[in-house]
């Protein structure tokens, strides 16, 4: 069977060398903080990328190109992650509410909790993440580590790093 | 000693669109009420440090860009579903091993054949090409000339590559060691080197097992 391997003109493929150029480190640096490693991290953004260049006819002009490629991206990863049967490690089911109900912040004005919150947004959202995983959702360094293509001793330091930050930025929003 | 972290917030999570607008576009109120939510919540955290990887990624170096430009739109896109991996893993070896067996016999038999005989088996025409059961065991081709030859077999991602040693006769055997090399479901391409008719190219591809 000879066949071309090339599915695209030359012509067109070479118009998109420049986003791509720009595109697949993000989106590789994207996958792997997804948990996908190595060479499974360079075949989804390849996969992206095919599917951002296929579609480019359909991205409007006024829109931020980037959220919209972070959204193909997006569906990448999570069309991945059910292949592999990890659904559940989808960080954000949209418009899902949260199964824990707890006071509604925005309107009761709770001070310390609105100051806690403060304090968590300053941090870093990897460290904070690493935090939160741990204190809220009681997962383990492994899986936390799992989750965040994070070793086990990086999420250990994160999550000692996090708490030192968070009781110093509190302290200091005590301080008179 | 207690982590001074709040519970998770009540009410429905941002999308992953609304998190990304929050964090890059102008600090409004929705803005404000997004990134708060996301500074108390892990899910939307472990979102934001996901976008925080996509817009400030580390640098990839030259030569892997370019091997990823050049990888571009020259294979199939369509990844293979990892969780089968292991099942397709062992099919596979069990492929090899029926398929060594029976090879072993079909030479066994051929040898026999040709002492009774007394002739050369003809070498078939260009194979393998196409869809496969298993891996090759030979390559064979038209070998008119009786010339020692070569064959490279290769994937479109350049992760598998393999040279024959120099043989006559128009077949060159494909080594156990390489056929269990081979990936289902990829698409390899062989060639022989020095070729005459330009360095054409035949492919095959391993067919998936269905569980």
């Amino acid at each position: 069977m000879l066949r071309s391997i090339a599915p695209v003109s030359s012509g067109e493929r070479e118009e998109f060398r420049g986003v791509f150029v720009e595109l697949f480190p993000r989106l590789r640096s994207y996958f792997r903080a997804c948990g996908f490693q190595g060479a499974d991290a360079d075949d989804l953004s390849q996969t992206a990328l095919w599917i951002v260049y296929r579609s480019r006819g359909q991205f409007r002009g006024d829109g931020d190109f980037d959220a919209w490629v972070y959204s193909i991206a997006r569906n990448v990863a999570r069309d991945e992650w059910r292949r592999r049967g990890r659904a559940g490690e989808e960080p954000v089911s949209e418009a899902i509410p949260d199964r824990v109900p707890s006071a509604e912040i925005w309107t009761t004005g709770r001070q310390d909790l609105r100051r806690t919150l403060d304090a968590l947004a300053k941090l870093p959202a990897g460290m904070r993440a690493c935090l939160l995983l741990r204190a809220q959702e009681g997962l383990s360094y492994r899986e936390i580590g799992r989750r965040l293509s994070l070793a086990v001793p990086t999420v250990k330091v994160q999550i000692w790093n996090a708490r030192r930050r968070l009781r110093s930025l509190l302290e200091e929003e005590r301080a008179p | 000693m207690t982590d001074p972290v709040p519970p998770r917030p009540a009410g429905p999570h941002p999308t992953a669109e609304q998190l990304y607008r929050a964090r890059r576009g102008p600090r409004d109120a929705e803005a404000e009420r997004v990134l708060l939510h996301a500074a108390g919540c892990a899910l939307c955290s472990v979102e934001m440090a996901r976008q925080d990887a996509y817009d400030a990624p580390a640098a990839v170096p030259a030569a892997a860009l370019e091997a990823a430009w050049e990888r571009f739109g020259r294979e199939p896109q369509i990844r293979r579903p990892a969780g089968r991996t292991a099942a397709l893993s062992l099919a596979a070896a069990l492929a090899v091993c029926v398929l060594g067996l029976g090879v072993w016999v079909a030479e066994r038999r051929s040898e026999t054949a040709d002492v009774e005989r007394g002739a050369p088996a003809a070498a078939a025409d260009w194979e393998p090409s196409g869809t496969l059961d298993a891996p090759p065991a030979a390559f064979t081709f038209p070998d008119p000339g009786g010339e020692p030859r070569r064959i490279r077999v290769f994937d479109a991602a350049q992760s598998y590559a393999w040279t024959s040693e120099p043989a006559t006769g128009g077949r060159i055997a494909f080594p156990e060691t390489e056929r269990r090399r081979l990936q289902p479901g990829v698409e390899y391409f062989w060639t022989l080197l020095d070729d005459h008719e330009g360095g054409a190219a035949r492919s095959f591809r391993i067919q998936r097992r269905r569980p």
